[in-house]
């Protein structure tokens, strides 16, 4: 027997859970599968049932017709937008409070470090839906402790975070900060490990204050750690969609591109198959060129000192 | 090695450095530093010396500011960097001091040229100003055809002088060196000492090295301090704590080959060792008595007169530890280290001298005699 067939069982399995369902959902999406002829009844079925469910007809480029000039464009441009949008928040946001924990739980100054740090990775490690259910008891209109304090502090009509849709939107750029910023800390803390303390003292010693010691130290040597973990948490942002389905998918539909193509397969009265299929192969084409963009860009991929 | 560069524009305002009442303590209560005063005169060399764990590089931290100490007092010239009683710790960046790391600390992500210009840039000096400076101190350092390579790509040797270089670009009043030759080979080690002590001489500025190399103390120091558990054990030129050590614990430790240290009992004209008697006046009682290698030698007749001669001696052992052999010479009990300056072969019998000025006396632990 060759040797080369005995990766044959993995290269079968690989190529039928990865690559069969991306093939097939292309093919789809040149179709008109919907309700009425999808998914098609299996081979050993009663005939009447199959002439009962036609199969799908081949539409050519319809779907994407209807996409970027048909009926579909209105929604699936303003999910493009706002997920860019949301992209262009959430990323500086993440990264940001990442960074700030992450250079505090490396701290000297800071006692307790390891307990804290393990409080501060819940987020990372809790399930969704118990994040999403907890985070609806803080946004929650009357009892929430946001509009609590909104009221406070002298608004008498605090907004409803669940029907307003910028409102929800805005919750779920802060929640996408909460849940994402345990990766960042983690990949800083990580970074940080690796860099000598005596450069920090020798740096202050140069007469460095604080934010230079920042912006042309720490920054500088834990630039492509950080860069990595910016890429990923910002592909991340881009298929941001299981809080907002949790949250209020009726509001939160037409502002994620994930949504959206949910929303015509599941959402829609007649279940358009086809037209979700061609919505979510642009998406995954915005996501793929964003990645190969971001790492040619980054020189992600390239070694620590080359230029 | 020729420095034709004048060093002086490297060189603010030399300062005397004054150091009083200095404590340090790490809770819950280790006690770093224990009421360590020394006064540094402007220009001088001083080395700390101690072994590892003595509290030596908190000294130097706490010159530099990267500690803040308990209790005590530091004055750079008549102003105060730190006086814990009336709240002044004056921070690292404010002091002017260079210091050069143990692992010498350079920037990675900089070439040479930005790691020596960076305490320029912070101080916002104008481009062709910093570019000047550090052409002209990594000229004299010999260091100028490194500074477009990066850190990672010089030798040890070569990174050292980098870190002199960064250290000495702004500057400072008082030069801090941490454990400067510790990363480096032997070999590497005598010449970069000497560079040192050269560059510290042209300068002459006040120079502050920790180490617990007793040799690069004898390279370099104007003084040095002892240091042991926190404490101070003694501060001198290096001849005087040769011949003069405060206690055991600096006779011990200062000195190579390490010095004779074995029990005795005084009685007013001589030492008894139990099978030799050393005729030195000694004070009653029990003692410990310390005789440097160098000041007891087998010879075939006395080197100097006055020298004592011992009763003869049997050699056990011959070492070649530097240009004179030393020898293990045994008596009934007792056993002491002496220079050899006799073609004699181990088991022979041995005349021994003793220079009378080499008899220390210590009882628990301070001198006595």
């Amino acid at each position: 027997m060759r040797p080369q067939l005995l990766i044959l069982p993995g290269l079968l399995l690989f190529l039928f859970f990865n690559l069969w369902p991306i093939v097939y959902s292309i093919y789809i999406s040149f179709t008109n599968a919907n309700i009425r002829n999808f998914p098609q009844p299996p081979p050993w079925a009663p005939e009447e049932l199959k002439q009962a469910r036609p199969p799908p007809d081949f539409v050519g480029l319809a779907n994407y017709a209807s996409i970027f000039t048909g009926p579909a464009s209105a929604g699936f441009w303003n999910a493009v937008l706002w997920t860019l949008v949301f992209v262009a928040v959430s990323v500086p946001a993440k990264v940001a409070l990442g960074t700030f924990v992450g250079l505090l739980m490396s701290s000297e100054k800071v006692l307790g470090k390891s307990v804290m740090r393990a409080f501060l990775i819940v987020p990372w490690a809790l399930p969704l839906i118990l994040s999403v259910v907890a985070w609806r008891y803080v946004f929650d209109p009357t009892y929430g402790v946001v509009n609590q304090m909104l009221y406070s502090l002298g608004v008498s009509k605090p907004p409803d975070w669940f029907v307003n849709k910028d409102y929800a939107y805005a919750a779920m750029v802060v929640i996408e900060a909460w849940l994402a910023y345990p990766f960042i800390m983690t990949v800083v803390i990580g970074a940080l490990v690796n860099v000598p303390r005596t450069a920090f003292e020798a740096a202050q010693i140069d007469g460095a204050g604080r934010w230079a010691v920042f912006t042309r130290i720490t920054l500088p040597l834990i630039k492509r750690p950080l860069i990595y973990a910016s890429v990923m948490t910002a592909a991340a942002s881009l298929q941001f969609f299981l809080v907002a389905f949790l949250w209020n998918f009726i509001q939160l539909y037409d502002r994620f591109m994930l949504a959206y193509g949910y929303y015509w397969a599941f959402g829609s009265p007649f279940r358009e198959y086809g037209l979700a299929a061609a919505v979510l192969s642009i998406s995954a084409l915005v996501i793929s060129v964003f990645m190969i963009l971001a790492i040619r860009l980054t020189g992600l991929m390239r070694g620590m000192y080359e230029s | 090695m020729v420095l034709t560069f004048k060093f002086s524009s490297f060189v603010d305002v030399v300062v005397s450095v004054s150091v009083s009442n200095l404590e340090k303590v790490f809770p819950p209560n280790v006690y770093a530093l224990r009421d360590v005063s020394v006064e540094i005169r402007d220009g001088e060399f001083l080395v700390v010396l101690g072994p590892s764990g003595s509290g030596k590089t908190t000294f130097i931290r706490c010159v530099a500011g990267l500690e803040a100490p308990t209790r005590g007092r530091i004055l750079f010239g008549d102003r105060p960097v730190v006086d814990v009683e009336r709240g002044v710790n004056v921070p690292p960046a404010k002091r002017n001091v260079g210091m050069v790391f143990q692992n010498w600390a350079l920037y990675p992500h900089m070439k040479v040229f930005d790691n020596i210009a960076f305490p320029l840039k912070i101080r916002k000096l104008p481009r062709h100003e910093i570019e000047k400076r550090v052409k002209e101190v990594a000229e004299a350092l010999e260091i100028g055809h490194l500074l477009d390579r990066y850190p990672r790509q010089l030798s040890g040797g070569q990174q050292q002088r980098v870190a002199i270089a960064r250290a000495l670009v702004k500057a400072p009043q008082v030069l801090l060196m941490d454990e400067p030759f510790s990363n480096l080979d032997a070999r590497l080690r005598v010449s970069a000492r000497e560079f040192v002590k050269s560059l510290q001489r042209r300068l002459g500025i006040t120079t502050i090295l920790v180490t617990h190399d007793q040799h690069d103390a004898y390279a370099l120091a104007d003084r040095i301090m002892i240091i042991n558990n926190g404490a101070v054990q003694q501060i001198g030129a290096t001849d005087e704590i040769l011949n003069n050590p405060a206690n055991v614990f600096v006779a011990q430790f200062f000195g190579d080959p390490p010095i004779n240290l074995v029990d005795g009992v005084g009685r007013r004209d001589h030492v008894d060792l139990g099978d030799v008697k050393l005729p030195v006046p000694a004070p009653e009682g029990k003692l410990q008595v310390g005789v440097r290698p160098t000041d007891i030698y087998i010879a075939d007749a006395p080197l100097s007169q006055g020298d004592i001669e011992l009763p003869r001696g049997r050699i056990k052992l011959v070492e070649y530890l530097g240009f004179t052999p030393v020898a293990v010479v045994a008596w009934e009990q007792t056993e002491l280290r002496a220079l050899m300056y006799s073609k004699l072969k181990e088991g022979d019998l041995a005349r021994v001298f003793l220079r009378r000025e080499g008899v220390k006396l210590f009882r628990d632990g301070v001198r006595v005699g």
